[in-house]
């Protein structure tokens, strides 16, 4: 008998739609009822809705370890929404989400959760056609490698019959060691193509500017390079304490929590070769390359090129708060970090000679994430006088956050009849410039997510090549008898951080 | 020619006003007054620029929709175009100028407050006729600009203002089947941004995920009918919408005619067969972009349904979405338009 393959006509409608629609869905929320499905992850699945951003087709399966039922969920889910979405909570937006949510309580490690998940999913392709199914992993990292596991022994990972994913959230591992092994283990399970993991500022709309600013400008490339950049400086700092973060904080520090992902990809995004496309192998193949070329340490080598600090009490934003050792939870001798500034060296054609500062820490004066690009001064200042002011050399700082935008330093004559000088800024900022609010880290990521969009995401060897980085600065800091410096809360960290700039007029900006 | 600061009511988003107003003026005045304006706002403690986003120029605006723009206006919180010019008619051989300065004040040490400049110009029918010389000297330099029409059957008096213009923003909204012909043909010269379409938005979404389903997308070519069911008042959205199902779907529209109370096109498909486009008013006045149901039908009983769900956008959202150029959002717009303009066309 001859098979007749049937040619499906083309979509014509979907040529005028504005966002691409993610095929029919079912989205299973491991730790539905945690904080973090509650703050981000219901919000976002509300304002995609909301955004006509969904498939017709998409229902939430949430999973949680408390009892509850779908009623309660759903009551759950509605009072998340309302108190954390950036666009509050329509009636009819919710009417058409509400029965789309169902709830699945189980313990992550019980073999019968995964038979029931497994039967719900089937159940829900019975409704209309086979869909993706999209796993999010709201829960310990120490939960992954089991729920990964489990999920493939029921059909459900790498061997699924349709398109499937995995989502998880930092922290990838404790140490490369651990990383390597969770890698391993998930990958045994789900394919490295199926698995998103969420470094959240990858999704902010400004890291996504950086590479539209670096890549759509053709003025700046000539002078991205060792050549005119002097040094670059790309800071994250918080006024907040560690709240009620000690158990997780305690046993990870500043290194593990920040630098080791969000401060590694933003140095990758800024030092990394022009991608030849913009898809998501090819940006991530760049940013491997680049992270290979970050100059490992020896561990006698860490006191020269890091510093750790550890807030003591002090005072910020006008409220005197307590040392990180007397918040709640904390053991009174943690040697734990809150503070890492480090100089990182980027030993390629570009960068060789021009050193990445990254700071990082907690109970600074302000919030502020942001990157500075420091140019190298003129070669020679052609007038007469001498005294003319300050000849401060060009700086492009990009900011993260709070302001989100761009900023060029300049020299410019001061109004008068003498020749004086002062640094002026030129400076773009979204909202002077943009109207409208940016869709929220999460909804992007989401999005990416159910459309299988991985550019956002961080593959497997990008983590493995951030751990090797920072490795050997842990094992100094393991084996070392003297903990971290401690500095005042409020002030600009410990004064030792200083003496990583101290060359060539460098110092730290003001955060 | 008087000046004046006040501070609006508690809770506002831009507390601070500064007025002007002056008869008799030219573009000049009215460049010389803003930047007055501008330099009495800041002071050593405060930082204030210009927000850079675009110029916004409405016309021309009668006093009766003058409440209505001003409304639309006072909306706009952070959406606020950097300068919006608003023109008017009035029967003095001359420009009378009045002038608002709004201000955010800086949020804290550091932070820079963002000023939007408002400036109604009244004139007489020649000046109004030859708006855009003055016009010309008043937009920010390096900026969009945006052509409001509030009151689309009254055509824009100066046909050099949409020399000036990067797209024109419109709502067709409710009653708009008049004006369709009209849309259409200025969608042919420059990008046209209707409101009413962004309330269907919805509506294409919604269509667009039903036909991603491979069920639904091989009885396509077999639709021999469509019925769309519009809200009270909402036949220019209905129209507007089948114009765009069968322009996408690549039928060619007949004229609308009347029919058993209701109103039918009858289109044709790419292999010649007929198509029944039937559109009724129904009752419920849900807020859902003027249309209520939307259903596909094939000679075999075969349906595909789109049903109402999710919510049309606010007026303020949709007017700021309005004034952020996002190209795509107009994509599709002028085949629907045409095609429902050539529906109108000749219809009984």
């Amino acid at each position: 008998m001859a098979t007749v393959t049937e040619t499906l006509p083309d979509n014509p409608f979907v040529q005028d739609i504005e966002e691409e629609l993610p095929p029919p869905t079912s989205l299973v929320i491991f730790g539905a009822t945690g904080d973090l499905a509650a703050r981000k992850l219901l919000p976002a699945v509300y304002n995609l809705r909301r955004g006509g951003l969904l498939p017709e087709k998409f229902d939430v399966i949430g999973i949680g370890r408390r009892a509850g039922d779908h009623k309660r969920f759903r009551r759950h889910a509605r009072d998340s929404i309302e108190e954390f979405s950036r666009t509050g909570l329509d009636d009819d937006t919710w009417k058409t989400l509400e029965p789309k949510l169902q709830f699945l309580q189980g313990n992550f490690d019980d073999p019968e959760l995964y038979a029931e998940l497994a039967g719900r999913l089937a159940h829900l392709d019975d409704r209309g056609g086979p869909r993706q199914r999209v796993f999010y992993l709201a829960v310990s990292p120490a939960f992954f490698g089991a729920i990964a596991q489990s999920l493939a022994e029921v059909g459900l990972g790498s061997d699924a019959d349709r398109p499937t994913r995995l989502m998880i959230e930092k922290p990838f591992g404790h140490d490369l060691e651990s990383a390597l092994a969770l890698n391993e283990e998930i990958s045994s399970a789900f394919d490295e193509s199926q698995i998103f993991r969420i470094d959240h500022y990858l999704g902010k709309e400004t890291v996504q500017n950086l590479q539209v600013m670096r890549f759509a400008n053709g003025i700046l490339e000539p002078v991205w390079n060792r050549r005119y950049v002097e040094h670059v400086q790309i800071t994250m700092a918080e006024e907040l304490g560690i709240g009620r973060r000690a158990g997780y904080y305690d046993s990870a520090g500043a290194m593990r929590d920040v630098i080791q992902n969000h401060l590694m990809q933003l140095l990758s995004l800024v030092a990394m070769e022009a991608p030849v496309r913009f898809d998501a192998n090819t940006i991530r193949d760049e940013k491997v390359k680049l992270l290979r070329s970050v100059r490992r340490y020896g561990e006698a080598e860490v006191p020269d090129f890091v510093v750790r600090g550890q807030y003591g009490a002090g005072w910020v934003g006008g409220e005197e708060v307590p040392a990180y050792v007397d918040e709640e939870g904390v053991p009174d001798d943690s040697r734990t970090e809150t503070y890492v500034a480090m100089r990182v060296e980027v030993d390629n054609w570009r960068w060789a000679g021009t050193p990445f500062y990254l700071r990082c820490g907690k109970r600074l004066p302000r919030r502020v994430t942001e990157i500075a690009i420091q140019f190298r001064p003129v070669p020679h200042l052609p007038f007469a006088r001498s005294d003319i002011g300050e000849v401060e050399p060009n700086e492009l700082v990009l900011s993260v956050q709070p302001d989100e935008g761009a900023a060029l330093r300049l020299v410019a004559k001061i109004p008068g009849q003498a020749m004086y000088v002062r640094p002026v800024q030129m400076e773009f900022k979204y909202g002077t410039s943009f109207l409208g609010d940016s869709p929220e880290a999460y909804e992007r990521l989401l999005h990416d997510a159910l459309l299988g969009d991985a550019t956002l995401f961080t593959r497997a060897d990008e983590v493995e090549e951030e751990w090797r980085i920072i490795q050997p600065i842990l094992d100094r800091w393991q084996a070392d008898a003297t903990g971290p410096a401690t500095y005042e809360a409020g002030s600009q960290g410990p004064a030792e951080a200083d003496q990583l700039l101290a060359v060539r007029g460098r110092r730290w900006r003001q955060i | 020619m008087t000046t004046a600061a006040e501070n609006a009511p508690r809770g506002r988003e831009y507390p601070e006003r500064t007025r002007w107003m002056g008869r008799g003026v030219t573009a000049a005045d009215v460049n010389a007054e803003l930047d007055k304006l501008h330099r009495a706002a800041g002071g050593p403690d405060r930082v204030l620029a210009l927000a850079r986003t675009l110029n916004l120029i409405v016309v021309p605006c009668s006093d009766r929709r003058e409440q209505g723009v001003e409304k639309a206006l006072d909306r706009l919180g952070s959406h606020t175009p950097s300068r919006t010019l608003v023109l008017q008619e009035h029967g003095e051989s001359r420009v009378d100028a009045n002038l608002v300065m709004e201000c955010a004040a800086p949020t804290g040490a550091g932070h820079v407050g963002l000023c939007h400049d408002r400036v109604l110009l009244s004139m007489d029918a020649d000046r109004l006729e030859h708006s855009a010389s003055l016009l010309a000297p008043l937009l920010v330099s390096d900026l969009p600009t945006v052509l409001w029409l509030p009151e689309p059957r009254s055509g824009i008096p100066d046909p050099a203002l949409l020399e000036r213009t990067q797209y024109v923003l419109v709502d067709s909204g409710p009653g708009g089947q008049a004006i369709l012909g009209r849309l259409a043909e200025l969608a042919t010269g420059i990008r046209v941004h209707d409101l009413a379409w962004g309330r269907l938005e919805y509506w294409r979404a919604a269509t667009a995920a039903a036909f991603d389903q491979p069920e639904h997308r091989r009885l396509l070519p077999a639709v021999g009918k469509v019925r769309l069911r519009y809200e009270p008042r909402g036949l220019g959205a209905g129209l507007l919408l089948a114009g765009w199902v069968i322009a996408r779907a690549g039928w060619r529209p007949g004229p609308l005619e009347r029919s058993n109370g209701a109103r039918c096109v009858h289109a044709v498909r790419p292999d010649g067969a007929g198509i029944s486009v039937e559109l009724s008013e129904g009752t419920d006045d849900g807020g859902c972009g003027g249309v209520d149901a939307l259903m596909f039908a094939t000679d075999a009983g075969d349906q595909v349904k789109v049903t109402r769900g999710g919510a049309t956008s606010s007026m303020r959202d949709l007017f700021a979405e309005a004034l952020q150029p996002q190209p795509a959002f107009s994509r599709g717009y002028g085949p629907a338009v045409a095609a429902a303009a050539k529906m109108l066309d000749g219809s009984s």
